[in-house]
């Protein structure tokens, strides 16, 4: 090869505070210009496999071990799935439960995100040393905001632990419906810890909202280009988490598909498999895996609603669309969204347990296995799941494929740390604010490769550059 | 009534005539762990976890299956008897495949119980990892063999209390598989009566309801059962 | 009340002495108690702040595996943190958040290996009897009430 083709490749691996274990490659063209960057992961466990030959109600419970973070969602999106194969609509207090317990979960894990992982360096900079940008640091700096951020994750972790029992694995949802109904201590002292977290919420989003004009620059440079967006929907098109249909729009905010169930959706996406990583990039077959390729999760969902539904949300969403003029393309806005949807879900969690027909005991619809192909979908904090099964006739799956949210982000997260490398790395430098910037831009996303390649435990990231000829020419390992 | 009197334990202890080890160990509220044994079915002898020393034989005996015999001299509690016993349980689990994590009956099973009981949450053998079969034809309840312990309660309560004899013992040693009927789906069974007895009484998840997440097991009403038969007695 | 933090994860081999410990510590009745995560995590300063001490139990690497210490621990002033916390962080958030200095110890089994799906090594699992034993003995003795 001429040596004026030679091209550099920097890797960054692991990601620290990102589930599961990562690594980037940065490619430099022959110029010493950033060209491409890759968003790698290494591990896989397999799930998938594991499961055929399982009964398909077994399937909320199993598949609720997928990941420690969002046990929840995959127990929904199999309950979903199971309801599909015994062709039953659940009865109502069921849906609404699993409502609650879905946006619970989002406002669980968001919490996780935002202020344990991410308002560290929104909070002290991304220039700040490794050792005080973490939730200590935090802690330290702004004491107020991590104690609450404390509290908000434990109400939702507890809101779930009233309704579902155990914490973390639940395995109350199933094929048809909740296996246990309300009580009405419980809802009681659920809705006595609202007002607290609603607070919280707006408490934050009056600070972040004051801090958007020094974080231009990463609103610019964080991964803003154009994609399509999917997400969930209600009928009139306000902002949905469970129970709802898809919606796909392009980037000017113009409807691509609408009012999709999982299985008309599921048709249109086609999934591309990369040697370099476990993780598939899907994108919408009929545009190809450029023009195709979509984000999904806060983001996405609060571009493709018309509005979330709820009062105090919808004021700070009609600040949030008032970005742009179309939809928000800054994946920084996930931290925004991230904080609108903590403030929807409450409202909302508030909304569903008022109504005193939560507490209702009709929560199971029984029947036997009707059909043999059932999808079915929620959406977890990082974005749409889908769960697909396919059944012989006594319920034993013959085939499980999980789709998975951050799988679907993946094209949009190698854009991102595209543009962050492009932006940020220069004359092959790999300092610690490029390796910064690469981390939270990824962590807008909020990634959780542990379940989207089925991995287990947790590893932080190492960045490599590479040349053309795949010699490695920099990297920073940032394992202890 | 004859009056048998032995020593359990170093314990001077009074037994009815014809009583098991086992069964007088109970009425003077000594544990010996168990698996196969259920009140009200008939004693089988499979599970081997009541073994106990007796005196003067160096054989270890099935509490379960020994008549209590006056001047006799039991253990029921030894460093031997507790390795022994130890080495079954870690057997049982390596034998097929128990994956509690994601098991139906967690939390709600005898052999977990009687791992936990004993500290062992993890089996030094080899996993024999079999490739079995769930049987779900039923429409309501399914077989998976991979949790099967082979207690055989659920062919004993079928033949004993319900009288229907679906369930039966196939194979031997580690082919051994519980069946129904002539080895046919158990949804296609004619001599199955669907009572759900077989379910209630096996103490792992390898019988269990369709859509249950956890099962609710019942071993006990079998007893109840045959009170009110016998006796007349309908009280729970 | 004491708060025993023993951590770890029971499915990554010596990891899981932490919680296996931590169980038998609640087993003995002693006062005390117990939890079992994975991992740290930030809320878990809120319990150790309403605790009047603290104990964690987590397995270690450097001596001879099945060898047991207990360090006495302090707040740290700044502790490098990835993605799970470390005891000194944890009493760290605890004062920083909950001005909340419980005193605190954590008691280390030395591990042989943290395979995955791998049980106890022996050594680790012999050593658990002397690790409840440093647990206990870190608990407040009980006065003695003179016999009536």
């Amino acid at each position: 090869m001429k040596a004026e083709t030679m091209a550099q490749t920097i890797t960054i691996e692991p990601v620290s505070r990102v589930e599961g274990h990562a690594k980037i490659t940065i490619h430099l063209g022959p110029d010493g210009q950033v060209q491409d960057a890759r968003f790698h992961v290494l591990e896989f466990r397999g799930f998938e496999k594991f499961c055929e030959g399982r009964h398909f109600q077994e399937m909320p419970a199993i598949t609720s071990r997928v990941c420690g973070i969002c046990p929840v969602s995959h127990m929904l999106a199999s309950a979903d799935a199971g309801d599909r194969l015994l062709a039953v609509e659940i009865p109502d207090t069921a849906l609404r439960l699993r409502r609650v317990v879905n946006l619970a979960q989002i406002v669980q894990s968001h919490a996780l995100s935002f202020f344990y992982l991410s308002s560290p360096d929104l909070l002290l900079g991304y220039d700040a040393p490794p050792a005080a940008r973490n939730v200590l640091g935090l802690a330290a700096a702004h004491p107020e905001i991590a104690r609450r951020g404390i509290r908000l994750r434990q109400f939702g972790q507890t809101a779930i632990e009233l309704i579902a029992g155990k914490r973390i694995h639940a395995s109350w949802a199933i094929a048809g419906g909740v296996n246990a109904s309300l009580s009405a201590a419980a809802r009681d002292q659920i809705l006595a810890a609202l007002p607290e977290a609603i607070e919280t919420a707006r408490l934050t989003l009056d600070w972040f909202r004051a801090s958007l004009p020094s974080h231009d620059e990463e609103a610019r440079t964080f991964g803003h280009f154009p994609t399509l967006f999917m997400g969930m929907v209600t009928p009139d098109g306000s902002l949905e988490s469970y129970g709802g249909r898809l919606r796909i729009i392009d980037a000017h905010g113009r409807l691509v598909a609408d009012q999709l169930d999982a299985a008309q959706a599921r048709v249109l996406l086609g999934e591309r498999v990369e040697p370099w990583s476990y993780l598939k990039s899907p994108f919408l077959k009929a545009l190809g895996p450029d023009e195709g390729a979509y984000r999904v999760g806060p983001l996405a969902r609060l571009n493709v609603a018309q509005r979330c539904g709820t009062p105090l949300a919808d004021e700070e969403f009609a600040r949030f669309r008032s970005l742009s003029a179309g939809p928000v393309l800054g994946s920084f806005h996930y931290h925004y969204a991230r904080l609108i949807e903590i403030l929807f879900g409450l409202e909302r969690i508030g909304e569903l347990l008022d109504d005193p027909s939560c507490l209702s005991t009709d929560v199971l619809a029984r029947a036997s296995r009707n059909r043999l192909r059932g999808i079915g979908m929620s959406e977890a904090p990082r974005g749409t799941l889908f769960h697909d099964y396919t059944v012989d006739e006594d319920g034993l799956l013959t085939s499980v494929d999980l789709l998975i949210a951050t799988g679907q982000n993946n094209l949009a997260m190698n854009r991102a740390v595209t543009q962050i490398a492009k932006a940020y790395l220069h004359a092959d430098r790999l300092d610690e604010g490029l390796l910064n910037r690469v981390e939270a831009g990824i962590r807008a996303f909020d990634p959780c490769l542990s379940c989207s390649t089925h991995a287990a435990g947790t590893m932080p990231l190492v960045v490599e550059v590479h040349d053309v000829n795949g010699a490695t020419i920099g990297r920073i390992d940032r394992r202890a | 009534m004859s009056v048998t009197t032995l020593t359990i334990n170093g314990r001077l202890v009074s037994a009815a005539e014809g009583a098991s080890i086992l069964d007088v160990a109970r009425e003077h509220d000594i544990h010996i762990p168990t698996l196969c044994h259920l009140d009200g079915l008939s004693e089988h002898g499979a599970c081997r976890l009541c073994l106990v020393e007796v005196a003067g034989s160096s054989k270890l005996q099935a509490a379960c299956m020994t008549k209590a015999v006056e001047g006799m001299v039991v253990t029921t509690d030894s460093e031997r008897l507790r390795t022994y016993r130890r080495q079954i349980v870690e057997l049982l689990l390596a034998e097929r495949n128990h994956v509690c994590s994601v098991c139906v009956a967690n939390r709600a099973c005898e052999l977990q119980d009687l791992a936990v009981s004993m500290g062992l949450h993890h089996v030094r053998y080899e996993p024999q990892a079999p490739q079995l079969a769930m049987d779900a034809s039923h429409p309501r309840w399914i077989i998976d063999h991979n949790r099967c312990v082979l207690c055989t309660r659920c062919v004993r309560v079928c033949d004993e209390i319900e009288g229907a004899h679906t369930w039966d013992v196939m194979g031997r040693g580690r082919q051994t598989l519980v069946i129904s009927d002539m080895n046919e789906p158990w949804g296609d069974s004619a001599s199955c009566t669907s009572c759900g007895k077989c379910v209630r009484v096996c103490p792992t998840g390898a019988l269990f309801e369709k859509g249950a997440v956890a099962t609710n097991k019942d071993p006990h009403f079998v007893t109840y059962l045959r009170m009110a038969r016998e006796q007349k007695l309908w009280n729970r | 009340m004491t708060l025993v933090l023993a951590f770890g994860n029971p499915l990554r081999g010596d990891d899981g002495v932490g919680p296996e410990v931590g169980r038998r510590v609640a087993a003995t009745g002693a006062v005390v108690e117990v939890v079992t995560p994975l991992q740290l995590l930030p809320e878990h300063a809120a319990q150790v702040a309403a605790a009047d001490r603290v104990i964690f139990v987590d397995a270690a690497v450097g001596r001879q595996a099945g060898e047991v210490v207990t360090i006495a621990l302090q707040a740290a002033p700044t502790v490098r943190v990835d993605h799970a916390l470390t005891p000194a962080a944890i009493l760290t958030l605890a004062r920083d958040l909950y001005d909340a200095r419980p005193p605190a110890w954590i008691v280390q089994v030395h591990a042989a290996h943290f395979t995955t799906g791998a049980p106890l090594s022996a050594a680790v699992a012999a050593a658990i009897p002397r690790a409840i034993n440093a647990v206990l003995a870190l608990l407040p003795q009980p006065h003695h009430t003179p016999p009536r």
